[in-house]
């Protein structure tokens, strides 16, 4: 029986892209115990439909999060469209649909940067940064924003861009899917990063789902889950299906992930083919009555953003649930009897987006 | 580049949604329902109304149970509501049925003052350490700074 | 299971120039895309003081003075949501593409509208 030491973890750690204390209660060098504390970035977002109204929460909820805005404010726009009964052109839908997957993209890659760097491989978290930096400045030339977009409003989008625009953006995101082949090959075929990924972390099909794992880390241990085939936006338009590995540890998590990269691309080309064209978005008028959860598949996983509308101005109740916060207690779990140079490993392939989690 | 054959209104479908209200003493026993019929959390959150406050659970199914191996037919959501006074509220934790269900409940102890019996992970009041105590049981004055 | 996987791209890199600029001293070219987010700018002559734009900012940057013709903004509160630029009914505002320079005090900038003197002879009517 060794010794007991207990460890901190964060909430300031190199590998760490937002602030998140673990407590590791170690026996040498295995992991014994993990208590985690979050708070560092509590901002109380829900408290703000005292102030603001349906309209202006619309910036509130680009603002959730630093990597995944986008999709934010399309979830909480979705919401209080099906509340009001707003009818949303179909170009802004197929636009929205555009963006998000540019914005999964960014997150895809600068999820594969941050697990390289957490693993030691500095000039492979370069190279992922390097191919990242194209793709924020597509989503600059067509918005202006780089990840907070501002483009998405109740009742459609802000800004449209011309159909020969769309064409180009078209045509670069699939040169730069050959950059990305040859990223993903070392990911998954270099001999020292499958000694830092494979079998750690392993979470069973069984367990994933008892858990409540949302995301790649349950689509990683078998289960045919994405949010994006209930058919919001213009994904009924759209054919995929949703990526799968049966594995369950941080290989198999880092293949799907890489496997939604050139998903995303496809998805990308074929919206953007069948684009149509008209008005980007419509007048609202009224105010929001009633209550909608409004769900989404962001790039960790499925959002949920849940508002309630009495009638007047301010909405009642808006409540985001994002994917993180569904993935922490399976952090907590794996984290029970792994060596300590695996924590960073561990902590990264549930592309913990704490912000979000904290609101 | 335009497809002339899109209807509006398949795009955006709005989901079915269903919700149910429980007594908070039937609480416990039809979570056990729901687990065993396959349904998985969701999320849980409260809402502070005019005179008393709800908290609701909501629940999804994949329309048929995870050993299928077709699971794209997803049906909407289904809420459980139970209505809490505003003074002393209390409810029992369903972290025995579902064990991440404590992160939910630490958080409404931490933002909304619900007293929650027996959570599997209990954080004592630290999981949000705020400034202010239940920050979100007392209307802020607007200041304009 | 290759080892050596990254030598192609760790060979190609060697031989060509870095993949990042040393800002400030050089800048983007051509300059940043012209939809870019920089900062909100004024056309102060054509300002009608309605406060259209102060009553839509989210985060209450723009304060405006119609007693005093004066229209200012507070550039480390606004977001640059583009909801000002939108509302406003003469069109005086626009976003421009370059970014507000750093700063270390929390000041505002201020715009004044210069009164409309009768000596300028193109504005004289009937002449």
């Amino acid at each position: 029986m060794g010794t007991r030491t207990v460890i901190p973890f964060g909430p300031q750690h190199p590998v760490l892209p937002e602030p998140i204390h673990l407590d590791l209660v170690l026996e040498d060098e295995k992991v014994v115990e993990a208590v985690p504390k979050i708070g560092f970035v509590h901002r109380g977002f829900e408290k703000l439909v005292e102030k603001m109204d349906f309209n202006e929460l619309v910036y509130v909820a680009d603002r959730i999060c630093g990597i995944c805005a986008f999709i934010h404010s399309m979830a909480y726009c979705q919401g209080v469209e099906a509340l009001m009964s707003v009818e949303v052109p179909p170009r802004a839908v197929f636009l929205r649909t555009i963006w998000s997957e540019l914005a999964r993209l960014s997150s895809h890659l600068l999820w594969l940067g941050l697990m390289a760097d957490a693993f030691g491989f500095e000039s492979l978290f370069m190279q992922s940064f390097r191919i990242r930096e194209k793709i924020v400045d597509m989503l600059e030339e067509m918005t202006g924003g780089r990840i907070i977009l501002g483009v998405c409003r109740v009742g459609g989008v802000r800004r449209d861009v011309p159909n020969d625009a769309l064409t180009e953006i078209v045509r670069r995101v699939k040169a730069l899917g050959a950059e990305m082949r040859r990223l993903a090959d070392v990911f998954l075929q270099d001999d020292s990063v499958n000694h830092r990924l494979a079998g750690v972390g392993v979470l069973t099909r069984d367990q994933a789902a008892e858990l409540g794992c949302v995301g790649p880390m349950m689509r990683a241990s078998g289960i045919s889950r994405d949010t994006r085939t209930l058919g919001y936006a213009a994904y009924g338009a759209v054919d995929f299906a949703p990526i799968v590995e049966t594995d369950g540890d941080s290989y198999a998590r880092c293949a799907v992930r890489i496997g939604e990269l050139f998903q995303s691309i496809d998805i990308i080309a074929q919206v953007a083919s069948r684009i149509p064209g008209g008005e980007v978005g419509v007048k609202v008028s009224g105010y929001p009555d009633g209550e909608y959860h409004s769900r989404c598949e962001q790039p960790r996983g499925e959002v949920i953003h849940y508002v309630k509308g009495d009638g007047t101005r301010y909405l009642q109740r808006y409540r985001v649930r994002t994917p993180t916060f569904a993935n922490v207690p399976a952090l907590v779990k794996m984290l029970q009897g792994c060596e300590l140079a695996d924590v960073p490993v561990l902590v990264l392939t549930i592309d913990p987006c704490i912000s979000c989690t904290e609101r | 580049m335009s497809d002339p054959a899109v209807n509006p209104r398949e795009l955006n479908p709005k989901e079915q949604q269903a919700v149910e209200e429980i007594p908070a003493s039937a609480l416990l026993e039809r979570v056990q329902k729901m687990r065993a019929e396959g349904w998985r959390l969701v999320h849980a959150a409260c809402t502070r109304l005019v005179a008393d406050q709800e908290v609701n659970y909501c629940f999804d199914r994949d329309g048929q149970s995870l050993d299928s191996p077709d699971s794209a037919s997803l049906h909407g959501m289904h809420t459980l509501r139970v209505r809490l006074p505003m003074t002393d509220p209390e409810l029992p934790s369903i972290s025995s049925f579902y064990w991440p269900a404590f992160l939910y409940e630490n958080e409404m102890h931490d933002l909304f003052g619900i007293t929650v019996k027996g959570m599997a992970l209990d954080f004592h009041g630290h999981l949000y350490t705020t400034m202010v105590p239940t920050p979100y049981v007392t209307k802020e004055p607007d200041h304009g700074d | 299971m290759s080892v050596l996987g990254m030598s192609r791209t760790i060979m190609r890199n060697l031989f060509s120039p870095p993949a990042t600029r040393l800002y400030p001293t050089r800048e983007k070219e051509p300059h940043r895309a012209a939809r870019s987010r920089g900062r909100i700018e004024i056309d102060i002559e054509a300002c009608i003081f309605c406060s259209a734009c102060a009553k839509r900012c989210p985060t209450d940057a723009i304060i405006v003075l119609k007693s005093d013709k004066e229209w200012n903004i507070d550039r480390l509160r606004c977001c640059t949501c583009n909801a000002c630029v939108e509302v406003c009914p003469k069109k005086c505002l626009s976003m421009g593409n370059r970014y507000t320079p750093p700063t270390v005090t929390r000041d505002k900038d201020i715009f004044r509208q210069p009164p409309k003197l009768t000596k300028e002879p193109e504005t004289l009517p009937g002449a």
